[in-house]
């Protein structure tokens, strides 16, 4: 505990000095105001390995202050290994407040979910992202994928989606499909699954981008009209649950995890662990849901 | 020196990170005005708190700043509590306005940097000081309405000690997305203390006299 207490004083609130913090904060407000552009920051060292987080952890170290009600979770789970490390260091470093519950929660870093229950105002949704360029797969030059961005020059991806679909019958890929914003900027949404991807759009809440490895920030403001790349025929759609129920709390309507049992037999539970608690213990939260297109 | 009566001194850490919120749920709401919370900091008479609160949360020593030639004091100032260089107002990264009703002021955010189509985010910041922001009528004021991200449908907002060159210069910087500058207005209400509104360069003004 003495050691504890000794490592706490060595360091800045919040653990990043204030003059790299600042020029962190200039950044992000850049990146709410040109939606979905990559804005280039510091990326400062943490005591994390670069790609496992700390692009968020920028982000939420930054926002941070001791009135805050912070969440973190992994995979949509409070409970994984990484989101309890996470939590616990920004909680020694910034004296902020803990919760598992998404409504409570003044920030929110997350990796690969977007939470169920639909986010407010006053919440700020802090994503990880280890590729934060989307043209990445189809041109590996920086310098040529700045331009294409420059020059709204998407159609690689478009090929690329065609492809992909020629090989698999949809449009789907796995996590992170690709996305519009604003009309403008073709981004990444993180590696979410489809099922996530319509809840960017006119959302309520701040969506914040953070990749440490890349040292890029991008946003997606309140409000902002956001497309799943897609044809006119073609059309996105998100993951299916087909007469899947969640096996602990008989739900359905939310995304599943499936999971294998000793003998091989397989069965869904809801992902999202805050969400199941709740859907388990009393009324279902607030939710935002996509009807697939015919 | 300000008449507004503070209760504790500004703390570089947590006034920093309180106000950096309120300017970062300003910029992704255009049109809602956030209050800053006033903290005691001496602030020459040329700015205004909101102002000079800004420029304490974000500027450091690694950001230029320009302001209205004659405007001594407030550059000294700004200079010494944040160690920000001052430079032309074509180069810098933050551009302030002390008073929107002069005409030279408008000429210079006609210079501001606007960024380039590979680097849109260097489009420089514009900190407009005005004589009041409200979200109801005042007199002698000009009436905005905003559209586009960060607003749901329309945000309707009133501006006083704004010129509607101001609106117009600003229309022509933002005209090429992604290129542009984005804005901040501020002011020191008397009920609400230092306030700050954005316009980022995504936001569409319509504006009219009432």
């Amino acid at each position: 505990m003495i050691e504890n207490l000794k490592f706490q004083d060595s360091f800045n609130y919040a653990y990043i000095d204030e003059f790299t913090k600042k020029e962190i904060r200039r950044k992000t407000l850049k990146a709410v105001c040109i939606p979905g552009y990559q804005v280039p920051y510091s990326s400062p060292e943490m005591p994390i390995s670069r790609g496992w987080g700390t692009g968020g952890l920028h982000l939420t170290l930054s926002l941070v202050g001791p009135d805050d009600v912070l969440k973190v979770i992994d995979q949509g789970s409070d409970a994984s290994v990484n989101a309890c490390n996470l939590r616990l260091f920004v909680k020694e470093m910034a004296q902020c407040a803990l919760t598992f519950d998404t409504a409570a929660a003044t920030i929110i870093q997350s990796r690969h979910r977007v939470p169920e229950e639909i986010l407010t105002e006053n919440q700020i949704l802090v994503l990880q992202v280890p590729q934060p360029e989307i043209l990445r797969g189809v041109e590996r030059h920086e310098a040529k994928t700045r331009m294409m961005h420059a020059e709204a020059d998407y159609a690689k991806i478009w090929v690329t989606l065609y492809e992909a679909y020629v090989r698999n019958g949809h449009l789907r890929s796995g996590a992170g499909h690709p996305i519009m914003v604003n009309g403008r900027y073709v981004a990444t949404p993180s590696p979410i699954p489809g099922w996530d991807v319509p809840n960017l759009s006119m959302a309520r809440c701040l969506y914040l981008f953070g990749a440490g490895r890349e040292k890029r920030i991008h946003c997606i403001p309140p409000f902002t009209p956001v497309k799943p790349l897609e044809f006119e025929d073609i059309r996105f759609k998100v993951e299916e649950f087909v007469g899947i129920k969640c096996q602990m709390s008989g739900q359905d309507k939310a995304f599943m995890d499936q999971i294998y049992a000793e003998d091989f037999s397989r069965y869904f539970v809801i992902n999202d662990s805050n969400f199941l608690d709740k859907v388990r213990q009393g009324p279902r939260p607030p939710q935002k849901l996509f009807t697939n297109p015919e | 020196m300000s008449t507004l009566v503070a209760a504790k001194p500004y703390n570089q850490v947590f006034d920093g990170q309180e106000h950096y919120r309120t300017l970062l749920q300003a910029t992704a709401r255009p049109g809602m005005i956030g209050q800053l919370d006033d903290a005691l900091l001496d602030v020459p008479r040329e700015l205004n708190r909101a102002t000079a609160l800004i420029a304490m949360a974000l500027f450091s020593a690694d950001t230029s700043f320009h302001i209205a030639p004659g405007k001594a004091e407030a550059a000294e100032f700004i200079q010494q509590q944040t160690a920000a260089t001052r430079s032309g107002p074509e180069q810098v990264d933050f551009l302030i306005v002390p008073d929107a009703m002069q005409a030279d002021a408008l000429r210079e955010l006609d210079q501001a940097r606007v960024g380039s189509l590979a680097f849109p985010d260097m489009g420089a910041t514009v900190i407009v000081q005005v004589a009041a922001l409200s979200p109801a009528p005042m007199a002698d004021c000009l009436r905005l309405s905003l559209t586009g991200p960060g607003i749901e449908s329309e945000t309707v907002v009133f501006v006083s000690g704004a010129p509607e060159l101001l609106f117009e210069t600003l229309r022509s910087k933002n005209i090429e997305f992604p290129l542009g500058v984005d804005v901040f207005l501020t002011c020191d209400s008397l009920s609400a203390g230092p306030c700050a509104m954005a316009l980022p360069r995504t936001t569409r003004v319509k504006w009219a006299r009432v």
